[in-house]
C-alpha cells in the first residue's frame, strides 16, 4: 500500500528536517531542547485530543486505521524524544520530535482522504483478548537460540503488540486491528521455512482470489485488502525481480495466519478465563518503537 | 539515526512506485489516490528542492 509507504517517508522526513533546522540552535543546551520540546508538546498533545473525536462514520476501516496507528505513535514517539534528549544528548531528541510532528501531520492527512466506505462496516471491537494470547506465545516463543537469533524481530513484535494494546485501551479499534495483524505476522516470522515452488504457485493463487474475495465483499473488509495488497507488492514487482524468501515467507503467513486472524476478529470476543489465583504485574519500561 | 535519514530518498521512490503499483479503480479510490499522489510529489519536490543534509 502505498500509503503505508508514505507514513514513513513523512515520518521519517520531518525527523530529518526538525532535526536540521534546530540542531544548530539547540546544540548541548538542555533548556533551550526543552523550550521546544515544550512547545511541540502542547501542540501535539491538542492534537492527539481533536485526533480522538474524529468521525469515522463514512470512513473505510483502512483509511481510519492507518490514521489513528499514525496517531498512536505521536505522543510515544514525543515522550522518547525527551528521554533520548536526556540520556544522550539534546540534539539526540530532535529527530523523534519531529517524527512525532510527522506522524500527528500524516494521520491528518489520511484522515482527509476521500475514500469513503460504500459497503456495510467492519464490526469492530477491542482485541484485548487477542492481545493478551498474543503476547503470552510471544512470550513462550522467547527461548534461545531464536531469542538471540531472531532478536529484531522479537523487538519489533512486541512494540506492536504494546501500540496496538494502546490503541485498543484509546478505543482506536480500527487501528488496533490493523496493529494486532501486524503483530501476528510479526509473529509468523519467527518461522523460518521458506515455501517451496510447488507452495509458492499455489500462494499466488490464493492470494489473487482473497484479493477478488475483498474487493467483492459487501462488508468493509478494506484492512484485510491492505495486508492483501502488500503481498501482492512482493510477488509482484515493478520492475519484474522475483520475490525474496523473506517475501515469499510473508506471503504465506498473510494467507494462512493474518487472514484468518482477521476474520476471527470481527467475530464476537470469546468468553475470558478469570484466572484462578492471583498474579502481580511487571511491567519493564523500554523505548517503544526501535 | 543517520542510517534512518540516509533512508529518505529511495523510500520516496518506493512510495512513488507502490503507488502507481497500486492504484485502484473506482472514482472515490481514484481521489484518494490523486491526494495521495500530490502528497508523494510534494514531499519529491521538498527533497529536491532543499535535500537532505547530515548535521
Amino acid at each position: 500500500m502505498s500509503l503505508e509507504g508514505l507514513g514513513r517517508a513523512e515520518d521519517h522526513m520531518h525527523g530529518a528536517r526538525t532535526l536540521e533546522a534546530e540542531a544548530d540552535a539547540i546544540k548541548d543546551s538542555l533548556p533551550a531542547f526543552e523550550s521546544e520540546w515544550n512547545k511541540a508538546s502542547v501542540q501535539l498533545t491538542a492534537l492527539d485530543k481533536s485526533a480522538r473525536g474524529r468521525d469515522w462514520s463514512h470512513s473505510t476501516a483502512a483509511i481510519r486505521a492507518i490514521s489513528e496507528a499514525a496517531q498512536g505513535r505521536a505522543i510515544p514517539l514525543l515522550e522518547g524524544a525527551r528521554g533520548f534528549a536526556t540520556a544522550t544528548k539534546p540534539k539526540d531528541g530532535l529527530f523523534y520530535m519531529g517524527q512525532a510532528q510527522g506522524e500527528t501531520a500524516f494521520a491528518e492527512f489520511v484522515s482527509r482522504l476521500n475514500a469513503p466506505r460504500k459497503v456495510a462496516p467492519a464490526p469492530l471491537r477491542s482485541l484485548l483478548p487477542e492481545l493478551e494470547a498474543l503476547q503470552e506465545k510471544t512470550n513462550a516463543a522467547f527461548q534461545p537460540p531464536r531469542s538471540i537469533d531472531m532478536h529484531p524481530r522479537f523487538i519489533a513484535l512486541n512494540s506492536t503488540i504494546k501500540a496496538a494494546r494502546e490503541l485498543d485501551s484509546s478505543r482506536a479499534y480500527a487501528g488496533a486491528l490493523y496493529q494486532y495483524l501486524e503483530a501476528v505476522r510479526h509473529f509468523g516470522m519467527l518461522d523460518p521455512a521458506v515455501p517451496d515452488a510447488a507452495k509458492q504457485a499455489s500462494l499466488r493463487n490464493a492470494l489473487t482470489e482473497e484479493l477478488k474475495k475483498v474487493s467483492a465483499a459487501k462488508r468493509d473488509d478494506s484492512i484485510a485488502q491492505v495486508f492483501l495488497e502488500r503481498a501482492a507488492g512482493w510477488l509482484n514487482k515493478p520492475d519484474g525481480a522475483a520475490p525474496s524468501p523473506d517475501e515469499w515467507r510473508a506471503t504465506q503467513i498473510v494467507l494462512q495466519q493474518v487472514l484468518p486472524a482477521y476474520y476471527a476478529a470481527l467475530k464476537p470476543a470469546a468468553p475470558r478465563q478469570e484466572r484462578a489465583s492471583r498474579t502481580a504485574t511487571l511491567t519493564l519500561v523500554r523505548w517503544p518503537y526501535t | 539515526m543517520t542510517t534512518k535519514n540516509s533512508s529518505l530518498v529511495p523510500l520516496v521512490a518506493l512510495c512513488a512506485t507502490a503507488f502507481f503499483f497500486t492504484a485502484n479503480v473506482t472514482a472515490s479510490a481514484q481521489d484518494a489516490a490523486a491526494q495521495t499522489k500530490a502528497e508523494i510529489e510534494r514531499l519529491q519536490q521538498s527533497l529536491k528542492d532543499k535535500p537532505h543534509r547530515n548535521p
